[in-house]
């Protein structure tokens, strides 16, 4: 059955083969990484039999429907890749690294789970649907970005001070971390563009255009320092190298990580509903209690309509 | 039975020994040859490396198989040394002494660089030219494949070859690769054309380096050496604007000074806009002021710390060791164990068929004698003479097969032969 799977069967996947990776840092058995990526396999198969059975009215709700679904998918979008990276390089520990967000997101989903689904009409507008997928992918990417800068730090770090000896920690190496820091900046930034503007095509024709949305403006401010920083990179040559681009993706991820606050935490037309019902404006609007008290405390203001 | 191995290695002979006895690939396989000639019922493999030449063979029987003098004759006939120059350099093994030392030299155990992966296949290729030229028999055979097998199961039960000991080998393979994750689109600049930077060259060429820069005092030496690896020498005039270009630098020249400092390279620095170079100061005393190591994007590694890395993969491969040691001594008694009870097989047979034909012939004598006898009691008188050939050959043949499994039967066996008339 697939209903049967609960966020706790991947989670705990995904658990274990971070213990599993801890575990390499002290004894490099070859069984540790095997059973490392059948954990992360394992979580991954019931990860993708979550979302499927989540997304059974498909054509009813739209890919993706929910706040909730939209936490999976990134999160299921970062495991993916980090299986595919982990095959192709299985002396590295990029589990460490990755599994630690991974769980961090599903945690973070998980907790919103009373979220009531976007609109349908929002959901099944395809405008809408590329919004948010844009939007997801280019977060997963700004998140693989500051994975891949603080591994190029530490893997600088002990290079600079030989720190070589220690065999359990193995990283990937400085010019591969450095292209994969470039790659993310550039397609985080040809993402994070494609969702904002078609965020701004749902908004055209609209008697009004939420300016004031903390969200809407943060996630602005997030877009032109993606922009900068990839014109500063292709631009600026000593920006292309080694540790500048490795602190471009640091940054990106905190202006992300702000956006992402402003968003859960902030007065946004984002993170508010009205009773629990869909709503219908349009974007990727949805209810939580939760947010719902804060704001109820907070200014009083009803969501937009 | 006879196996034995003469010859020399590392251990008790100088390179200047090693190189008048040793066999190119050429005079390996006309050395065989010969051999089979003259010693045309015994089996032979040459190994010969940079560092051993030995000399195995073996015969069924041990009066066929040469012996240690008419070996040491050979390769000083071959080699037109003198007799007694040889026999002073070469060292004979016997036996099982013989299946464990070649279990040893495949398993890179006895090699200069324990663990090396070389030894390995020159001992494959010995047994293949040996096969090629027909010197190979059962014996040969069975332990040059066991020697094959025995090598492979050290290098997947042990760690021993996992970790590198060489200097350039770790500047290459554990060092270069920590910051790049390909060779073949980096400017390597080489800078001393000595041994160090020729070896350095071929680990990275393993690697797939392919632009070499070779920037040398001496500038015919610069070209010899960038000629080897086809890359392109460059005078010691042109050394700023190679390091500008450069992605990884090896320096191995014999100055008494830094030949880089830090206010050079500070110099320089704008031009690489803080392009990653990782440097190899492979030189003694220091080429590279340790304070470049400081300035941004740059990785510079000296002898010490690649020496240091070295020791530890060094201990990590004594540690190793005895789970080796081990295993071939495990090897080794199975092998013996196998061959003797090969060599057994026949002696058994042989002391078995005398025994039954005698049993068979004093049979017939008594039942001559006694006339008739009804087929109860002749079958009672039959069983008799069965049950005391068993009862009088099970106590030898148990000993003998004692004697086997501790690989240690010729005394016995050739007792055997002699009190029960046994020849061929």
């Amino acid at each position: 059955m697939l209903s049967g799977i609960s966020v706790i069967c991947f989670a705990a996947s995904y658990g274990v083969a971070l213990v599993l990776e801890v575990v390499r840092l002290f004894t490099r058995a070859k069984i540790s990484v095997i059973l490392s990526l059948c954990f992360t396999a394992a979580g991954i198969v019931a990860h993708t039999l979550y979302l499927l059975a989540e997304q059974g009215d498909i054509l009813g709700t739209g890919t993706v429907s929910s706040w909730h679904q939209w936490g999976m998918m990134a999160a299921w979008f970062m495991t993916s890749t980090y299986l595919l990276l982990a095959i192709s390089q299985p002396q590295n520990s990029l589990g460490l690294f990755i599994l630690p967000l991974i769980l961090v997101s599903i945690g973070a989903t998980y907790w919103s789970d009373q979220v009531a689904p976007f609109g349908t009409d929002a959901t099944k507008n395809p405008w809408s649907q590329i919004h948010g997928f844009s939007l997801m992918t280019g977060t997963v990417v700004v998140a693989l970005g500051f994975i891949t800068g603080i591994m190029y730090l530490i893997q600088s770090y002990r290079l600079k001070h030989k720190m070589l000896k220690q065999e359990g920690l193995k990283l990937p190496s400085l010019e591969w971390l450095q292209s994969s820091n470039r790659r993310t900046l550039i397609v985080s930034t040809a993402l994070i563009a494609v969702g904002l503007f078609s965020g701004i095509l749902l908004k055209l024709g609209k008697d009004s255009f939420p300016w004031t949305d903390p969200v809407v403006w943060s996630s602005g401010i997030l877009f032109l320092w993606l922009v900068a920083a990839t014109v500063f990179e292709l631009v600026y040559k000593p920006a292309r190298q080694g540790q500048k681009v490795a602190y471009l993706t640091l940054a990106n991820f905190l202006f992300l990580a702000l956006v992402l606050g402003l968003l859960f935490f902030g007065p946004s037309e984002h993170a508010s509903g009205k009773g629990g019902a869909p709503n219908e404006a349009g974007s990727v609007f949805y209810y939580d209690t939760f947010f719902q008290m804060i704001a109820d405390d907070s200014s009083n203001e009803e969501p937009s309509a | 039975m006879k196996l034995q191995m003469i010859g020399c290695s590392h251990h008790n002979a100088t390179v200047a020994v090693r190189e008048q006895i040793a066999f190119s690939p050429d005079q390996a396989q006309e050395a065989l040859k010969q051999l089979r000639v003259r010693f045309p019922e015994s089996e032979s493999v040459l190994l010969s490396t940079c560092n051993r030449t030995e000399l195995y063979t073996a015969a069924v029987d041990d009066n066929s198989c040469p012996s240690h003098h008419e070996i040491v004759q050979f390769i000083a006939d071959f080699h037109h040394l003198d007799t007694e120059e040889v026999f002073d350099n070469v060292l004979e093994r016997t036996g099982d002494d013989v299946v464990r030392h070649l279990f040893t030299v495949a398993a890179s155990l006895d090699s200069m660089v324990v663990g090396e992966a070389q030894v390995f296949s020159q001992v494959k290729q010995a047994y293949d030219l040996a096969t090629k030229t027909n010197s190979v028999g059962t014996l040969t055979h069975s332990c040059f494949q066991a020697a094959i097998r025995v090598a492979k199961r050290v290098s997947n039960e042990t760690g021993i070859h996992k970790k590198r000991i060489s200097i350039p080998s770790v500047a290459v393979c554990d060092f270069a690769s920590n910051v790049f994750d390909r060779f073949d689109d980096k400017n390597i600049l080489i800078i001393g054309a000595g041994e160090m930077a020729e070896e350095t060259v071929q680990y990275l060429q393993g690697e797939g380096a392919t632009r070499f820069t070779v920037v040398n005092r001496n500038f015919e030496r610069a070209e010899n050496l960038a000629q080897k690896f086809q890359g392109s020498a460059k005078p010691w005039d042109a050394l700023s604007d190679c390091i500008v270009d450069a992605d990884m630098i090896v320096s191995t020249t014999g100055a008494t000074e830094p030949i880089l400092t830090e206010a050079m390279y500070k110099q320089l620095e704008p031009k690489r806009f803080q392009r990653t170079l990782f440097m190899l100061d492979l030189a003694m005393p220091r080429d590279i002021d340790p304070l470049v190591g400081n300035r941004v994007g740059v990785y510079l590694f000296t002898i010490d710390d690649l020496q240091e890395v070295c020791n530890s993969n060094r201990k990590a491969r004594e540690r190793e060791w005895p789970k080796a040691e081990k295993i071939i001594e495990e090897e080794t008694h199975r092998f013996m164990a196998e061959m003797n009870h090969r060599a057994t097989g026949p002696i058994i047979k042989r002391l078995k068929q005398r025994a039954n034909q005698l049993k068979s012939e004093e049979l017939q004598r008594l039942m001559n004698k006694l006339g008739e006898v009804d087929p109860k009691t002749e079958d009672e008188i039959n069983r008799s003479f069965d049950r005391l050939v068993n009862k009088l050959l099970h106590p030898p043949l148990e000993s003998l097969r004692d004697e086997t499994d501790a690989s240690s039967h010729s005394g016995l066996l050739d007792a055997l032969k002699r009190l029960f008339h046994l020849h061929d």
